[in-house]
């Protein structure tokens, strides 16, 4: 399904510390899940540390509330392909049930445990 | 409820990581399972799976690695699910190409134990149901198959087959970065084996799957076999066709209640403050059998046969033709009462503080059958037979309520009706009548006090010839010196010409 951009975090070096939380707006009631793309660069750690933390909460009713949704953590090791090739994009593909809602949104915050360059951008699709 | 899927989830990741958690969309039904499936770009590693509810799910049900394709497949399970919301997490060893998936089991009683598997498969074609789960016979019915197939090479439409109730799908944005990820359930009604199939039209020829199924039982069809089946607080109340054949069968505090054609073979039955009530045609067998205190009061056709048959505080009530034929049949406080036509055939029949009050046609026969402090009350309504090798009371009564008991003592009273006609007894009788015509020598009054009325010193003679004659004898004789008492109970026994009475009072002189 095509994606449609909600929010752009543009890649850059951060220091440790936590960012965000980044919303969307409403997404379209024919969603059926969300993606967020990262890219980083060369300068990514590749000791094997614990880099990153991102949450995702969604919302039901148009950002009064928030509840947990998913989570993931990055480790300090190059990003690769599915031939093996190392790259500096990755992807992240997140289900939702399609409630027909108008009033769904998403929003996401990194905790950076270590600086580190990176960008995203969160898609509904 | 009938069992279902009722709701799941999932998500992928490329990146390289660990911890992948996702979050259940409504919040989990209390007494759900929760099966996770989960895979990693790895063809080694130990995965673990827990939530924030529920804690870890402990060890995988099964796990794939697949060498070629380094990626591997896993799958976990958690029974009885707490209420509320739930964010399951998923912990590979550090590797890109992570994913998830998550569903809620509703209307189970939990994991049919063994069946969860994994089965690989590479480039089986893309015929209709080739892509299969490993094909596991459930232990009960009704049941439901829950299978996740995993294509972990590329992103391609895989599809539940026909005839299973399809879940999430390629169309879904499944796993897209692994390769593709469908589910699918199925509600069987039969122990016929099950096995779990979908098909990829696209990419069967050239992708590898990992397909992990296993089968959950239906609430209401239990079976409970396993080295222990434990309640510690609640009831357990299966409600038909079912086996509790466990090592150990415990309920802490609570009910266990089968209610018919239950056999309960375990090693020990336990019920400690509660009540283990067994309805009908229930063989309780296991080794021991215990109520610390409360009831164990199995309705009928009973048949307590394991080692020790225990009650500590409580009352054990087979009601109908119930033997108790275990090594010790115990009661420490409490009541033993089997009702009818019980035979208490154990070892040591044994009652500390209570009573044991059989009514009607019980044997004890047990080696010893032991009342220390109180009670046994063999009420006497008809043949009962105590003849186990020690009949002890230590403290109480034993009270046998009609003469025909069989308990006798010989004595000069009870000579039987029979003996009065007979024929060297009446001249028994003539040789004293002469003998008390002509004494030797005077009667001794204490002698006669012998027999069990008050010795009293002689005060008075009487004609003992005019005695006789009152009753219309012709016998000569002296006199004699008698007690008044002695004289009374002949002068009376005369008046009422009860020649059997006299002949007997006469015939106790002669001791």
């Amino acid at each position: 399904m095509a994606k449609t951009q909600q929010i752009s975090v543009p890649l850059a070096t951060r220091s440790a510390g936590t960012y965000g939380p980044f919303a969307s707006g409403n997404l379209p009631s024919t969603l059926v899940g969300y993606s967020l793309d990262f890219t980083n660069d060369a300068t990514w750690p590749t000791d094997g540390s614990n880099v990153l933390t991102i949450t995702v909460e969604q919302s039901n009713d148009a950002g009064s509330t928030w509840l947990f949704d998913a989570s993931t953590t990055f480790t300090a090791s190059p990003w690769h392909n599915r031939q093996g090739t190392v790259v500096n994009t990755s992807d992240w593909n997140v289900q939702l049930d399609n409630h027909g809602s108008t009033t769904r949104r998403v929003r996401v915050t990194f905790q950076l445990l270590q600086t580190a360059a990176l960008g995203v951008t969160v898609s509904s699709m | 409820m009938a069992i279902s899927v009722l709701q799941e989830r999932a998500t992928d990741i490329s990146t390289t990581g660990t911890t992948l958690t996702l979050a259940f969309s409504s919040n989990i039904t209390a007494g759900s399972a929760i099966h996770c499936a989960g895979s990693w770009g790895l063809a080694s590693g130990s995965p673990t799976c827990s939530d924030n509810v529920n804690g870890s799910y402990g060890s995988a049900l099964s796990t794939f690695n697949n060498s070629s394709a380094t990626q591997s497949g896993t799958h976990f399970n958690k029974n009885n699910a707490g209420a509320g919301a739930t964010t399951v997490s998923f912990v590979p060893p550090s590797s890109d190409f992570r994913g998830i998936c998550i569903r809620e089991i509703g209307g189970t009683s939990g994991l049919d134990a063994g069946s969860g598997k994994t089965n690989g498969q590479t480039t089986p074609g893309t015929g209709a149901g080739v892509i299969v789960g490993t094909s596991t016979t459930p232990s009960a019915q009704p049941g439901l198959l829950s299978a996740i197939c995993m294509d972990i090479k590329a992103a391609h439409a895989v599809a539940a087959a026909a005839g299973f109730t399809a879940g999430l799908s390629g169309a879904s944005n499944q796993w897209v970065n692994i390769g593709s990820l469908a589910t699918e359930s199925l509600r069987y009604t039969s122990t016929a084996a099950q096995q779990a199939k979908f098909t990829d039209s696209t990419g069967g020829s050239a992708d590898s799957y990992i397909t992990a199924s296993v089968l959950y039982i239906e609430a209401g069809t239990v079976a409970l076999a396993g080295s222990g089946a434990t309640i510690t607080s609640g009831a357990l109340a299966p409600s038909l066709s079912i086996a509790l054949t466990g090592q150990g069968i415990t309920t802490a505090g609570g009910i266990l209640v089968p209610s018919s054609s239950i056999a309960v073979g375990g090693q020990r039955a336990t019920v400690t403050p509660g009540t283990l009530g067994v309805a009908l045609s229930t063989t309780v067998t296991g080794q021991g059998v215990t109520a610390a205190s409360g009831s164990l009061a199995p309705a009928s056709t009973l048949a307590l046969s394991g080692q020790p048959a225990s009650l500590t505080g409580g009352t054990v009530i087979p009601a109908m033709a119930a033997p108790l034929s275990g090594l010790i049949s115990t009661a420490a406080l409490g009541i033993l009462t089997p009702a009818l036509s019980g035979a208490i055939g154990g070892q040591g029949a044994i009652l500390t503080p209570g009573a044991v009050a059989p009514n009607t046609d019980i044997a004890l026969s047990g080696q010893s059958a032991l009342s220390g402090i109180g009670t046994l009350s063999v009420s006497g309504d008809v043949t009962v037979a105590l003849t186990g090798q020690m009949l002890s009371l230590a403290a109480g009564t034993i009270i046998p309520s009609s003469i025909d008991t069989g308990i006798t003592q010989p004595g000069p009273l009870d000579w039987p009706p029979d003996r009065i006609a007979d024929t060297a007894f009446r001249r028994k009788k003539k040789r004293r009548l002469r003998e008390i015509e002509q004494p030797a020598h005077p009667v001794d009054p204490i002698r006669v006090g012998a027999l069990g009325a008050t010795p009293i010193p002689p005060a008075k003679t009487y004609d003992f010839r005019s005695l006789v004659e009152l009753s219309g004898k012709s016998v000569e004789a002296s006199r004699v010196e008698v007690d008044q008492e002695i004289a009374r109970l002949l002068v009376e026994q005369q008046e009422r010409d009860d020649e059997e009475a006299m002949t007997l009072i006469l015939a106790a002189l002669e001791d």
